[in-house]
């Protein structure tokens, strides 16, 4: 059966559709301006030559920036960086559970410890690279003169490692630094809330059941957290591949000897210091299907593990 | 509900309006408004100063916040880029002219006597690209040795005169290095801040051939130039290691940390531009002497100036050129030589008797040395077949090797050779217009020969 909208119904159909396209106007012109249309420029570009600094016109060169990626091997390297400072994700993950787990006991001063490990999240990103910049100051950061004491009383020789002015050290510390911020961070607060969510009996069950601390949190609560783990390790994998950019640059200015240099700040490097723009949106778009492919991999996996509620 | 977004979106288009309609003009009641962007230097208030007193009829407004080069490219290809635009350094200046930022003033130069021949000649080049003039420069010096005059009183070392070789500012380093009395750390270091291009060039060597097509790193003048820069660091301990460097580096970046630890006696010699009297100057005033770089073969030192050029698309392009008249005028050029922002870049007015005996700071009796190394004093070279900035990166990112002694310096130098040249390769392959003109320059340099 076909129902057929009589001319007043059709009429007023389009007044609303118009009435709504006129409301959304505002927000899609921003959304077409600022997200849309460069993200279809930037696919464009990634199929040119365009330089910003060079005279002549950027050409159609197909798939030739994408080919010189491949066999480009600071781009590998930078990958290779990028890597290593995910390593510390799952550092972060169980950091942060175990914040979590101490966090949602009855403790003197809940709110204070909450607030005070949740600060760093809160504060200029800027203000904590300084601040962990100075830390790992080799010869008067506070890092080096608990390390020189404790070798000197150990009876140790030689001296603690440079840090950020150090090629094999600058990439540890950094990780170290992000494990220290992430640790109490929103992963935290989300695990809190999840934690929250474990109804009380199981974990009564368990106990009278004869199940000792560990035991419970092993077979009772950790499955309960699991899509919250699957959510945070999806979102951390994202922000992670994405990541190391202001890091890098603040305190170490992607040194020494592009130890720090992650994706993020090469597609910057190609991008506004050598303005090879097309190169550099080549790289991003790279990113970006390495980015989707961990994605589905972590979906996929995840999935697997996971038990919705 | 509709009324609200109704209303909402009529408020949206209402301040679109009054935003359009109250956009800031460039014409503050008969005067035109220049911009300029800058360093946030406080001497520039003076020199705005002086600049309206001379041009009465516009008005000069500093823009330090794009002063950034990603910023002033990016304004300027979308045309809403400043009028004048300061320029540091060759590789900058190649950049700009070849993106087609900066106006060709070589004619209005003609015109106003704003040339090339009344600056020093290390200028020429931070000036003219291809035989045009774009730029004029803000101001400009050679690098030199600065020595802290009680330092030396106070560990009985004569003042050097200047004329030394590398091995005799060795010796001089090594007497004004001393360790902390409980052995950790050092209580003076004997230099800081020497650079690796000035010491290739001291060497006889450079970065590039002649005919800039190849990178040279790899010639044995240029290993044992950077071998024995490193020697000060890590085989003869009197220059600061890079750890060191950076422990003491306490504020304001490296350049402001030397100048801060050279005051406080904690080097003996730093290597500087004119401008570090700016800070030294100020009471406690530090008793300071300079000299020239030492050398092994050859006497050399760069020569570091600043440069305005003007934005090929300013619609305010014959105002700002009074800017560049500005530049070259005497009120200017004075105001450059007695606040020691360096030397003003029209070689006369530092010939006046005033640079030489300044009566406001007697104690600064080596001007003269300022002209002996200026006259000498060099530009980098840039090569048109690579980005600097990159050449720039690979040669850093190897230095930091080696400071790292993850390599030795030959294999460091070789290192960085191969791959500028390998990219030198890439992009006469990947540009056939840039190919033709290397091989013109190859076959150019091979008929030479």
């Amino acid at each position: 059966m076909i129902l057929r909208l009589m001319p007043g119904q059709r009429s007023r159909r389009t007044q609303n559709t118009v009435t709504a396209a006129g409301f959304l106007l505002p927000n899609l012109l921003g959304f077409f301006a600022f997200t849309a249309v460069p993200l279809v420029f930037s696919l464009v570009m990634a199929f040119t030559n365009w330089e910003m600094t060079a005279t002549r016109a950027p050409e159609f060169v197909g798939l030739a920036n994408f080919g010189d990626l491949l066999h480009d091997r600071r781009f590998w390297h930078f990958f290779g960086n990028t890597a290593y400072l995910m390593m510390g994700i799952p550092l972060s993950i169980a950091g942060s559970v175990l914040l979590a787990v101490i966090l949602s006991q009855k403790l003197r001063g809940l709110v204070f410890w909450r607030t005070l490990y949740y600060l760093p999240t809160i504060t200029s990103g800027v203000a904590l690279f300084l601040l962990w910049k100075t830390i790992y100051n080799p010869e008067f950061g506070p890092l080096n003169s608990l390390l020189r004491g404790a070798m000197a009383s150990l009876g140790v020789d030689g001296k603690p490692p440079d840090w950020l002015l150090d090629v094999k050290w600058a990439k540890p510390a950094i990780m170290l630094m992000g494990v220290w911020t992430a640790i109490g961070g929103t992963n935290m607060l989300l695990y809190l809330a999840a934690l929250s969510n474990v109804p009380p009996e199981l974990t009564e069950a368990a106990a009278i059941d004869g199940a000792g601390p560990w035991a419970r949190f092993r077979h009772v609560t950790w499955p309960q957290l699991a899509p919250t783990t699957f959510f945070i390790v999806v979102m951390s994998c994202i922000g992670g591949l994405q990541g190391g950019f202001e890091q890098a640059r603040v305190m170490t200015n992607g040194g020494p000897a592009e130890s720090t240099v992650t994706l993020g700040y090469h597609i910057y490097m190609k991008g506004f210091e050598e303005f090879q723009l097309g190169y550099a949106s080549a790289i991003a778009w790279v990113l970006f299907v390495v980015i989707f492919a961990m994605t589905l991999v972590n979906w996929r996996f995840g999935q697997a593990h996971t038990e919705w509620q | 509900m509709k009324a609200f977004f109704a209303a909402a979106l009529g408020l949206m288009l209402c301040l679109t309006a009054i935003a359009w309609a109250i956009r800031p003009s460039r014409e503050h009641g008969g005067r035109t408004e220049i911009i300029w962007t800058t360093d946030p230097n406080p001497a520039r208030t003076e020199q705005v100063g002086i600049f309206e007193g001379l041009f009465p009829s516009l008005k000069l407004t500093i823009d330090s916040n794009n002063n950034d080069q990603s910023k002033v490219i990016v304004q300027t290809t979308a045309g809403i880029g400043p009028d004048v635009i300061d320029i540091y350094s060759r590789n900058q200046l190649f950049t700009y002219v070849e993106a087609g930022l900066l106006a060709d003033i070589t004619g209005r130069c003609q015109e106003a006597g704003t040339t090339p021949d009344i600056c020093w000649d290390a200028c020429r080049d931070m000036m003219v690209v291809d035989g045009r003039q774009y730029t004029f420069p803000t101001n400009g010096g050679p690098w030199l040795i600065f020595y802290n005059k009680t330092v030396f009183d106070r560990y009985r070392v004569p003042y050097p005169t200047g004329d030394w070789t590398w091995d005799q500012f060795v010796a001089v380093a090594r007497r004004l290095t001393r360790e902390n009395p409980d052995g950790i750390g050092y209580e003076c270091y004997g230099c800081m801040g020497l650079d690796w291009l000035e010491c290739i060039w001291q060497n006889g060597g450079d970065v590039y051939t002649d005919d800039l097509t190849r990178c040279i790193l790899d010639a044995p003048e240029d290993i044992e130039a950077i071998q024995w820069l490193m020697d000060l660091q890590l085989k003869y301990h009197i220059a600061p290691s890079p750890a060191e460097e950076a422990a003491m580096a306490t504020s304001g970046g490296w350049g402001q940390g030397m100048v801060t630890l050279f005051a406080a006696g904690r080097v003996a010699m730093v290597r500087m531009g004119r401008w570090g009297l700016v800070s030294w100057r100020k009471p406690p005033a530090v008793q300071v002497g300079l000299c020239a770089p030492p050398y092994k073969r050859v006497k050399a030192t760069q020569y570091i100036s600043r440069v305005s050029g003007l934005n090929a698309k300013s619609p305010y392009l014959d105002q700002a050129f009074d800017f560049i008249k500005f530049l070259a005028s005497e009120p200017y050029c004075e105001q450059i030589n007695r606040s020691a922002d360096n030397l003003a870049a029209v070689e006369s007015y530092c010939y006046a008797d005033e640079f030489l005996h300044n009566p406001e700071h007697p104690e600064e009796d080596y001007n003269d040395v300022l002209r002996q190394v200026t006259a000498y004093a060099r530009n980098q070279q840039v090569s048109p077949y690579v980005n600097p900035f990159v050449a720039e990166r690979i040669i850093n990112r190897y230095l930091d090797l080696m400071r790292n002694e993850v390599v030795t310096v030959e294999e460091g130098c070789r290192g960085a050779a191969t791959e500028i040249n390998a990219a030198i390769e890439t992009n006469t392959r990947k540009y056939p217009e840039l190919g033709a003109k290397y091989e013109a320059a190859r076959s150019e340099g091979r008929a030479e020969q």
